[in-house]
């Protein structure tokens, strides 16, 4: 049988079989009535482009087995150094790159939790990393919120995109009154591997060089340019084509563009849940 | 109908427009002093929590070359390898049937998801990431993974993962129950909006089984790299650069 009663300070609910159906210590999570809830459609969280640099990689090959070959190669990419987005000036961290806060809305005094549900579909998608469109190669680009279904942002926070060097993340929570988004985006420094060894600063020879941004950014290739390769038999008659300022060279245009944009429907519910 | 702590200001306690009433009056402008409230949305469960065990598939690692490949003629090649695998598999966790899309929460290791937890890690820069959502007739959870994004060809090995989900229902009013009182063993209100029966997300207390929500931010980037720090257990992608801590968080059960 179902009772309320006292019990030590407590004033407990207790279901038939003596189940604990609610107390004031054991206090359920309220929302606040649905004339409090705050739905914002065809709302738009977009993420600019990073910042980047070029890379020009040039080689010269030569054979003379059957006979005089000679090969001059060049490719081009674009790359992301290190580098970090968001709110300066708010909460904590500093940023390399700003991103403003938005204020989405204000909460009565007393909120302390917000139950947050977006569905949103990315409307502006970022190139593909790489270039790749192969599904399961490194460069295909999974969207990780499936959309437009409605997905619970716990903690307000959502983590929309993990991408080779990079990671995007909205969060959108209380400060004081205020409903703030803050959107985060951040690039890794390159591992070893991943970049070519020696630069060679703006030089026109053989090798890597950069091109753009500083002599001390180290890249990670997330986008290829242009690639070129000139042969003939004619003995080094094609000498410097493919390098920098020839004939031949690649393009040094970064026609990427990794910004994305999110947009649909958010619905933040405010409530209160005992700490 | 409410349950509430009074607010400052006194007046009879019978006077609904008494300022110690005005929580029940004006739900919204006291949130911290209700109970429970018959205009308010109590996390009412359609059933009690279900544990779901899933299977998610291993990957393979793959590489990338950019530039012009080497040739077996001549050496004139230039070119670099970029490393790492990407993949995505969608899971049903429940079907429920309910015809709207209800308000769920997915917990793991007894923490709710937030959109992108981190699962599972491998030793070379493998993640497998989960988020859930849900439509009008099942809960599912996407998973997101990687193989080591950029320092090798590893493989992102299969794992079993179990996650329990909980559902709340949109609580109907039923007319033939009474605005409060008892019906056979239980006690009703607000014509069924608060039912002894049934079960209610709240804070947890001795005895009971946790799953810890989260009131503040709960995933950082730093150096490219991702921290989930969902119920205060921090979990951190290699080469994470940042110091986030993690915020407040309930224990919560129902």
């Amino acid at each position: 049988m179902a009772r309320v009663y006292s019990d030590a300070g407590d004033i407990i609910v207790e279901g038939d079989g003596g189940r604990i159906v609610g107390s004031l210590a054991r206090r359920p999570a309220v929302l606040l009535p649905e004339a409090s809830w705050i739905t914002l459609s065809g709302k738009q969280i977009a993420f600019p482009d990073f910042r980047k640099t070029q890379v020009y990689g040039y080689n010269i090959g030569h054979t003379s087995v059957p006979f005089d070959w000679r090969v001059d190669a060049c490719v081009t990419g674009a790359c992301m150094p290190w580098q970090e987005w968001g709110p300066n000036g708010v909460g904590a961290g500093t940023f390399t790159n700003n991103l403003a806060q938005e204020v989405m809305g204000t909460v009565p005094v007393g909120v302390n939790y917000l139950d947050i549900r977006v569905a949103l579909t990315r409307t502006k998608n970022p190139s593909r990393y790489l270039g790749s469109a192969v599904d399961g190669a490194a460069g295909f680009d999974v969207p990780m919120l499936l959309s437009p279904n409605q997905v619970l942002a716990e903690g307000g926070s959502a983590l929309v995109e993990a991408i080779g060097p990079f990671r995007r993340m909205f969060w959108i929570g209380l400060v004081g009154n205020n409903i703030v988004l803050r959107r985060y985006q951040s690039v890794c420094e390159p591992h070893p591997s991943t970049y070519p060894g020696s630069w060679t600063g703006t030089a026109h020879g053989v090798g890597w060089s950069h091109h753009g941004g500083a002599g001390s950014d180290k890249p990670n290739l997330v986008w290829e340019i242009a690639r070129n390769q000139v042969s003939d038999s004619g003995v080094f008659s094609n000498t410097g084509q493919c390098r920098r300022g020839g004939p031949q060279a690649c393009s040094l245009v970064d026609n990427s563009d990794f910004s994305s944009t999110y947009t649909g429907t958010i619905t933040i519910r405010p409530g209160y849940i005992a700490p | 109908m409410a349950g509430f702590v009074e607010a400052d200001g006194g007046g009879a306690v019978l006077d609904f427009d008494a300022p110690r009433n005005a929580p029940a009056k004006s739900p919204g402008l006291h949130a911290d002093k209700v109970l429970w409230h018959s205009l308010a949305f109590q996390y009412e469960l359609v059933a009690d929590p279900v544990d779901v065990t899933v299977s998610h598939p291993a990957m393979s690692g793959t590489s990338t070359r950019l530039g012009v490949p080497p040739s077996s003629l001549y050496s004139g090649s230039v070119y670099i390898d970029v490393f790492g695998a990407v993949g995505a598999t969608n899971h049903t966790l429940v079907t429920h049937n309910l015809g709207y899309v209800p308000l769920a929460f997915v917990a793991y290791q007894g923490r709710m998801l937030t959109a992108g937890t981190i699962v599972q890690q491998g030793g070379n820069g493998q993640q497998r990431w989960v988020s859930a959502y849900a439509t009008a007739s099942i809960i599912g959870l996407r998973e997101s993974r990687i193989t080591s994004s950029l320092v090798g060809n590893d493989t992102l090995a299969a794992a079993s993962r179990t996650y329990t989900v909980l559902i709340f229902k949109e609580t109907a009013i039923d007319p033939d129950l009474p605005l409060f009182g008892k019906v056979g063993g239980r006690i009703v209100g607000a014509r069924g909006r608060l039912d002894t029966d049934k079960r209610y997300l709240r804070r947890t207390g001795a005895g009971d089984s946790p799953f810890d929500i989260d009131l503040d931010r709960v995933i950082d980037l730093g150096g490219g790299r991702v921290r989930v720090t969902t119920g205060g257990n921090v979990v951190t992608e290699a080469g994470y650069t940042g110091s986030y801590a993690g915020g407040a968080f309930v224990p919560v059960g129902a």
